[in-house]
Formats: structure tokens, sequence, C-alpha cells
């Protein structure tokens, strides 16, 4: 495992989980303004993906003591299954009609996932190098 | 309407958090660390500080000491803002001068109140 102490993990975790709820929070609040059934749907999705991620953190990483291998091998399992749902929800969806005011920020919750994803991948290579 | 000057260097956090402030009616002046908001804040007197603590140049609390030592900014209230969930961190904020604290991922209601709260004492006094 990459030589990260619970401080600094969380904090890696949390910054683009931050991202993910801020810009989705951001679509619905501009969704309802516009009255836009579809992104509202949309959004609603990845911001409950992005509170699972924040319960999946608090939950399981109350202590040093969860810093062990195995339980952070099934933490990073339920991280990947949730970022796939925030990565397809994310996708922009041609039947909005206000599609091209929001591609900006869905671009970001993307980035951020993709981010995400890269970070737990680098602590996993890190880990069977190790 | 209230200045708020936001003191962020993370570009994504700085972008979503000033937009859903200026939606709310707040003017909003960005710093992108530490010294450039110690700066701002001198020249510029907003009425209120978010404060990121994990900063380049000049850290959130060290920029915190600064603000709070000057008379002139002594009176602006600094809430801070962190990714660090831990009490230690609350109680490293406060002790550095910051009025109050608030963790990341940002609730926005929370946070709306917090500054509501800090601007109406700061007008009382």
């Amino acid at each position: 495992m990459k030589e990260l102490n619970l401080r600094s993990l969380k904090h890696e975790l949390r910054t683009p989980v931050n991202h993910i709820l801020g810009y989705s929070e951001l679509l619905l609040e501009s969704a309802q303004d516009a009255g836009d059934d579809t992104l509202m749907t949309q959004a609603r999705g990845i911001h409950s993906n992005g509170r699972k991620l924040v319960e999946l953190i608090d939950h399981n990483l109350a202590s040093d003591e969860h810093m062990e291998t195995a339980r952070m091998g099934e933490l990073w399992a339920g991280f990947h299954v949730i970022l796939d749902q925030i990565m397809k929800a994310s996708t922009p969806n041609s039947t909005s009609q206000w599609l091209g005011s929001y591609t900006g920020d869905l671009e970001k919750i993307r980035r951020a996932a993709t981010q995400l994803t890269a970070f737990l991948q680098d602590l996993d290579t890190s880990s069977h190098a190790s | 309407m209230p200045k708020i000057l936001l003191v962020e260097d993370n570009e994504m956090n700085r972008d979503m958090l000033s937009r859903r402030l200026v939606k709310k009616g707040y003017a909003v002046e960005l710093a992108l660390d530490g010294a450039q908001g110690i700066e701002l804040a001198r020249t510029n007197h907003p009425d209120l500080i978010l404060m990121d603590m994990s900063l380049p140049v000049i850290s959130g609390w060290d920029a915190t000491r600064q603000l709070k030592a000057d008379p002139v900014t002594h009176p602006i209230p600094v809430l801070a803002l962190t990714a660090h969930a831990m009490a230690a961190d609350r109680d490293q904020a406060l002790a550095a001068g910051c009025d109050d604290y608030d963790t990341k991922p940002i609730e926005l209601a929370r946070l709306l109140e917090k500054i509501e709260a800090l601007l109406s004492r700061s007008a009382a006094q």
C-alpha cells in the first residue's frame, strides 16, 4: 500500500468526491431553474452516488485500524462500482433540452471521477509492488 | 451585497463554490494562495473570508494568524474550510484565530448558516 496516513488518504479521497457532489448540486439547481426533468434525474443520480462515496469514507476510514490491506481492498471495490455508475450517469444526455449549458459541469464530474479512479489504481499498484 | 473573499488553491473548488455563492447574492473575490489572500484582505476589506487551510505559499493557518495580528484585518471574520474532518483540525483552525470552521464536502445550507451568523455578529460589533 502506498505510504499514506489516514489523514492524507481521507484528504485525497474527499477532494474529488467534493467536486462530484458540488457540481452535481450546481447541475441540480440549474435543472430546477430550467425545469429540465431529464437533467434533474441525472444530477440526482450523480449526487446520490457521491453521497455513497462519502459514507464509504466515513464508515470505513474512521481510524488507523481500517488501513489494513484486506479492508482497504473491500473499500476500493465499493468505490469502483460507484465511480463506474457516476461515469455512466455523467455522460451528456442528448434528450436534455439545455444540454449545451451543462456539458462543462458534467465534464468536471467525469474528470473528478477519473482522478479518483486513477488514485485508487495507483494505490493498488503500489500495494502489489511492495 | 456582502463581499466574500474565497481563498482556495483548487480550481474546481473555487469555481463551484464561488458560482454557488454568487447565485445566493454574495459578491465573491478570489485568491489562489495564502499570500494573495492576505494582500486582498488588506486592500479590499471583504466582509468575510472563506479560508482553505491547505494552501501554497502561506498556509491557511499562517495566513489567518497574520490577518488576526493586523489591526486592519483583525475584525474580518475568517471561516476555515478543510477536507480534513478530524476534531484536531477544528481545534487547530480555531487556535489560529479562525472564527468558525466547516468541512468539505461543502453542505451549502450549513455553510450559508455559518456565513450569515458570522456576518450578523460582525455587523453587531
